[in-house]
C-alpha cells in the first residue's frame, strides 16, 4: 500500500512537470515568433533608409564624375566608398543605359551604380561636351542689334537669334527668337551665350611671347652724324686679287630717303679705284661697283643700279651681287630690293682693293655722280649685314632674307647680325673666319626688323612632331608659316604673331592652334575627323580658304571668313564680321556674337555632330542635358 | 485521488492562464501585423509616388495633372500616372496599360492630393481637366499630401518634390 501511494505521487509529479514544460515550450515558440516579426519589420523599415542612402550615394558618384569630366574631359571609370557603401561610375560615348544610340556625338551617358548592403541603385545622366547654345545649328547673339534678314544660303536645324527674325529668314519652323519674327517661335528663356575661359589660351600666348629661344632681333641705329662700324681689311673681303663673286646684303631703315645734300652710305668696301657700295640719295637706293685700272678690267666708270621703291622709316632688304671675270661683261652686276631684282649691269671681278670696309659711313668710295666727296653718314637702322664670296641667286636670296643664318653657310665670309645688343664690337658670327667690326661714336642698339622666318618660323614640306618639343608646345615669338607640311600631335602650336597654314598642310588631331594675330588657312586639312579634332583660337583676322576643318574654331578678332571651306564641328565667333563665301558648309553648330552673312546661296549651316574633345581643356564647360536624369 | 484532483485543477488553472496569454499575444500579433502591413503599404505607395515624381523629365509633362491625378514622364520617356479616387483607391499606371492598386487604404476625403507651385511658390491651379500646357510649363515644385486610414489608424504622409531634372533646365526640342 505504501508502495502503491509512492507510485501515485510519482505519476502526479510527472504530469505537473510535463505540463509545465509544455506550456514553457509553447510560450517560447510564441515569443520566438513575436521576436521574428519584430526583426522583420525593423528590417523592412531599414530598407527604406538604405534605399535613400543608396540613391544619394549614386548621385554622389554622378557628381564625382561630372567634376572629373569638367576638369579635363576625362571619361575613365570612377569608383569610391562612402557611408559604408560603394559607387562606381562609367561613361558611354555611344549609347544610353539601354543600349540605344545617343543622338549626337557630343553627348555622353554617365551611369552611376551605388550599393549599400544588398540595396543597389542605378542612375544616369546625359552630358553634352559643349555649352547649351551649341544645341542649335545657329545661335546669333545679335550684339549689333540687327534684324536677322539673311535669305541666302541654308540653315538647317533649330536656330536661335537674339532679336527680330524677318519672314523667310533662318530655318522656318526651327527658328526661335527673343523678340519678334515670322514663322518661328518666341523663346523666352534661351540659353546664354557661352562663357569661354581663355586662361589657358592666354597663358600659352604669354609663354610664346617670352619663350626661351625666341629670337628678339636687334640692330644698330646710326645718327647720321658720326656713327659707324669699321671692319678691317681682310683677304676674305677686299684684299688680294681674286674677288670674282660677291654678294652683299643688308636690312636697312632710313630716316629720310629724300636727302639730296649728301649720299647716305649703308655699306662700302674698297676705295675710289676699286670697290663696291650701297647708298641712298634723292629718294633712291643705289648699289655700285667699279674696278678702274686699264691694266685690269677697265670697269670704269663702273656700274650703279638704282630703284626708287623705298620708303622712309620702313625696313627694306637690299642685295648687291657680282659675278665677274677678268674683263667687263654684261649682267655681271645685279641689285635686289626686298627679294626682287631691280637691275643688272656690266661688271668684272675686283682686284685688290684695300681702301677699307665700313657700315653706315663712307671712308673712301665712288658714287654714280662720279664724285668721291659728297658722302656722309647714314641716318637710320641697319641689320643683318652679310658678305659672301659667291653670287647668291634670286631664289637663294629670297629663301634666306627673312631669317637668320646659321653662320656656316658656304661662301659666307662675314655676318653681322648685331645680336650683341651691348658693347662696341660687331661680331662676325660666321664660323669660317673672323672679321669682327668695331662700333664707333655711339651707334646705339635697337630692335631690328621682325622677319617672318626667324626663330624657325617657317616649315616647308616637312613633318613636325609636336612631341619633340618641350611640353609638346611649339612656341613661336614671330609670325609662323607652315606650308606643305604634316603636323602630328597631340600638342600645341602657339604663335605670338600671325599664323599662316597653306599648300596641302595637314594638321592631325588633338592639336591646339593658338595665335595672337591673324590666322590664314588655305588649301589645307585641319584635323582628320571628329575623333581627331583640332582647336583653333585666334585674336586677329581669321581667313579659311579652300580648307577642311574638323574641330572647334574660336575667333576673337575683327572678322571671320570661310571661303569655299568646310567645317565639321563648331564655331564660336566673337567677331563683328562673319561671312560664308562660296560653297562653304558648316556641319555642327555655329555660335556667333553677331549675325552671319551668307555671300551666296551655296553656303550652309547644318546642325550636326561636334567633337567631344576627350582629355582636352578647351575652356568651355559641359552641361547636363535637361531632362536626362533617370533612375533605372 | 485528492492529489490527482489537485493536479488537474492546477493544470487547468495554469492552462487557462496560458491560453489567455496566448490569446492576448496572438491578438497583439494580428493587430500589429495588420498595422505594420498598413504602414508598409502606405509608405511604399507614397515612396513610389515620390520617386517617380522626382524623376519627372520636364515641367510640361505635368500636363493634365490635378488634385487627384499626377502625370509623370521620366528621362527614358516612360509615361506614368497616379490616380487617387473614391472609394479610397490609390492607383498607378505605366504607359497606357491598366491601373494597378498601390493602396486600398487611402483616406480619399482626408487627403489633399497633389498641389503644384510655380517658381514664385504660388499655387498653380489646374483648369478644368487638369493642367494645360501653359500651366504645366510653369510648374516648379509639387507637393504630395496623402492620408491613409485603416480602422482606427490614420497615417498622413506629405512631401514637397523638386524633380532632379528641373535642376538642369527645361528640356526643349533643340536638345534632341
Amino acid at each position: 500500500m505504501i508502495k502503491m501511494n509512492h507510485k501515485r505521487h510519482s505519476e502526479s509529479g510527472m504530469i505537473i512537470m510535463a505540463s509545465t514544460m509544455g506550456i514553457f515550450i509553447i510560450l517560447s515558440l510564441f515569443a520566438f515568433y513575436l521576436a521574428r516579426f519584430s526583426i522583420t519589420e525593423s528590417r523592412t523599415g531599414g530598407y527604406y533608409m538604405t534605399d535613400i542612402k543608396a540613391r544619394n550615394l549614386a548621385m554622389t558618384g554622378i557628381e564625382h564624375a561630372m567634376q572629373s569630366y569638367k576638369a579635363s574631359r576625362n571619361i575613365s571609370n570612377i569608383s569610391g566608398n562612402f557611408n559604408n557603401g560603394n559607387y562606381s561610375v562609367s561613361f558611354d560615348t555611344q549609347n544610353n543605359e539601354a543600349g540605344t544610340a545617343l543622338p549626337h556625338s557630343q553627348y555622353i551617358t554617365v551611369k552611376s551604380t551605388a550599393t549599400i548592403n544588398d540595396v543597389e541603385r542605378n542612375l544616369r545622366l546625359i552630358i553634352s561636351s559643349m555649352p547649351e547654345a551649341f544645341c542649335f545649328s545657329f545661335y546669333g547673339n545679335n550684339s549689333g542689334g540687327q534684324t536677322f534678314t539673311e535669305s541666302n544660303g541654308t540653315i538647317s536645324g533649330d536656330m536661335f537669334y537674339n532679336g527680330n527674325v524677318q519672314s523667310n529668314s533662318g530655318t522656318g519652323s526651327g527658328t526661335t527668337y527673343t523678340s519678334t519674327g515670322t514663322g518661328g517661335t518666341l523663346l523666352s528663356s534661351p540659353p546664354s551665350f557661352p562663357s569661354l575661359d581663355i586662361t589657358q589660351y592666354e597663358a600659352l600666348l604669354t609663354s610664346a611671347a617670352s619663350a626661351s629661344g625666341a629670337y628678339n632681333n636687334y640692330a644698330l641705329a646710326f645718327d647720321g652724324s658720326n656713327d659707324w662700324v669699321q671692319i678691317g681689311n681682310s683677304g676674305d673681303i677686299n684684299t688680294g686679287s681674286n674677288h670674282t663673286q660677291k654678294t652683299i646684303e643688308a636690312w636697312f631703315e632710313v630716316n629720310n630717303k629724300d636727302l639730296t645734300s649728301y649720299k647716305q652710305t649703308i655699306y662700302e668696301q674698297g676705295g675710289t679705284v676699286r670697290g663696291l657700295n650701297i647708298y641712298i640719295y634723292g629718294g633712291s637706293l643705289y648699289v655700285g661697283g667699279w674696278n678702274e685700272p686699264n691694266g685690269e678690267s677697265d670697269w670704269d666708270p663702273g656700274t650703279w643700279l638704282s630703284t626708287s621703291s623705298i620708303q622712309s622709316n620702313t625696313w627694306h632688304h637690299v642685295v648687291l651681287t657680282l659675278n665677274g671675270g677678268n674683263s667687263v661683261t654684261n649682267n655681271a652686276f645685279k641689285g635686289y630690293l626686298d627679294g626682287t631684282q631691280f637691275g643688272s649691269g656690266q661688271g668684272s671681278k675686283l682686284w685688290n682693293h684695300p681702301g677699307g670696309i665700313g657700315i653706315a659711313r663712307n671712308a673712301d668710295t665712288k658714287f654714280h655722280t662720279g664724285d668721291y666727296s659728297s658722302a656722309r653718314y647714314f641716318a637710320g637702322t641697319i641689320d643683318e649685314v652679310r658678305l659672301w664670296n659667291v653670287e647668291r641667286t634670286a631664289s637663294q636670296i629670297a629663301a634666306k632674307k627673312d631669317t637668320v643664318l646659321a653662320g656656316n653657310e658656304s661662301g659666307l665670309t662675314a655676318y653681322y647680325n648685331f645680336q650683341e645688343n651691348t658693347g662696341t664690337t660687331a661680331n662676325d658670327t660666321q664660323t669660317q673666319s673672323n672679321n669682327d667690326g668695331s662700333i664707333n661714336n655711339g651707334a646705339s642698339w635697337t630692335s631690328g626688323p621682325v622677319l617672318s622666318k626667324m626663330n624657325s618660323a617657317a616649315f616647308t614640306n616637312t613633318t613636325i612632331n609636336l612631341s619633340s618639343y618641350s611640353n609638346s608646345q611649339l612656341l613661336a615669338n614671330n609670325n609662323l608659316t607652315i606650308s606643305g607640311s604634316t603636323v602630328n600631335g597631340p600638342g600645341y602650336i602657339v604663335v605670338n604673331g600671325n599664323l599662316n597654314i597653306s599648300s596641302n598642310t595637314t594638321i592631325n588631331g588633338n592639336i591646339f592652334l593658338i595665335c595672337s594675330g591673324n590666322i590664314t588657312i588655305s588649301n589645307s586639312q585641319i584635323g582628320t575627323g571628329l575623333g581627331a579634332a583640332v582647336v583653333i583660337y585666334s585674336k586677329g583676322v581669321a581667313d579659311y580658304n579652300n580648307s577642311t576643318v574638323y574641330g572647334l574654331i574660336i575667333s576673337k578678332g575683327n572678322s571671320l571668313e570661310l571661303d569655299e571651306s568646310t567645317v565639321y564641328g563648331a564655331i564660336l565667333n566673337y567677331s563683328s564680321s562673319f561671312s560664308l563665301v562660296g560653297d562653304s558648309d558648316i556641319t555642327g553648330s555655329v555660335i556667333s556674337n553677331s549675325s552671319v552673312d551668307f555671300q551666296g546661296n551655296d553656303a550652309s549651316i547644318t546642325r550636326g555632330n561636334i567633337p567631344t574633345f576627350l582629355g582636352l581643356n578647351i575652356g568651355l564647360d559641359p552641361i547636363v542635358v535637361p531632362g536626362s536624369y533617370l533612375e533605372y | 485521488m485528492i492529489e490527482m484532483v489537485l493536479v488537474i485543477v492546477a493544470v487547468g488553472i495554469i492552462g487557462s492562464m496560458a491560453a489567455a496569454m496566448l490569446f492576448q499575444g496572438a491578438d497583439i500579433f494580428v493587430n500589429e501585423t495588420n498595422r505594420q502591413g498598413f504602414v508598409s503599404e502606405a509608405r511604399s505607395a507614397f515612396w513610389r509616388l515620390m520617386r517617380d515624381t522626382q524623376g519627372q523629365s520636364s515641367p510640361a509633362d505635368f500636363i493634365l495633372s490635378d488634385q487627384n491625378s499626377l502625370y509623370v514622364k521620366n528621362g527614358k520617356g516612360d509615361l506614368k500616372d497616379f490616380q487617387t479616387g473614391s472609394p479610397d483607391q490609390f492607383n498607378f499606371r505605366l504607359g497606357t496599360g491598366s491601373y494597378n492598386s498601390l493602396s486600398n487604404s487611402l483616406g480619399y476625403s482626408q487627403s489633399n492630393g497633389f498641389t503644384f507651385y510655380n517658381n514664385n511658390f504660388n499655387v498653380v491651379s489646374p483648369s478644368s481637366g487638369g493642367l494645360n500646357v501653359a500651366q504645366a510649363k510653369t510648374v516648379h515644385l509639387s507637393k504630395l499630401d496623402l492620408t491613409f486610414v485603416n480602422d482606427t489608424d490614420t497615417l498622413s504622409l506629405s512631401s514637397f518634390v523638386y524633380p532632379h531634372n528641373f535642376r538642369f533646365g527645361s528640356k526643349m526640342s533643340y536638345h534632341d
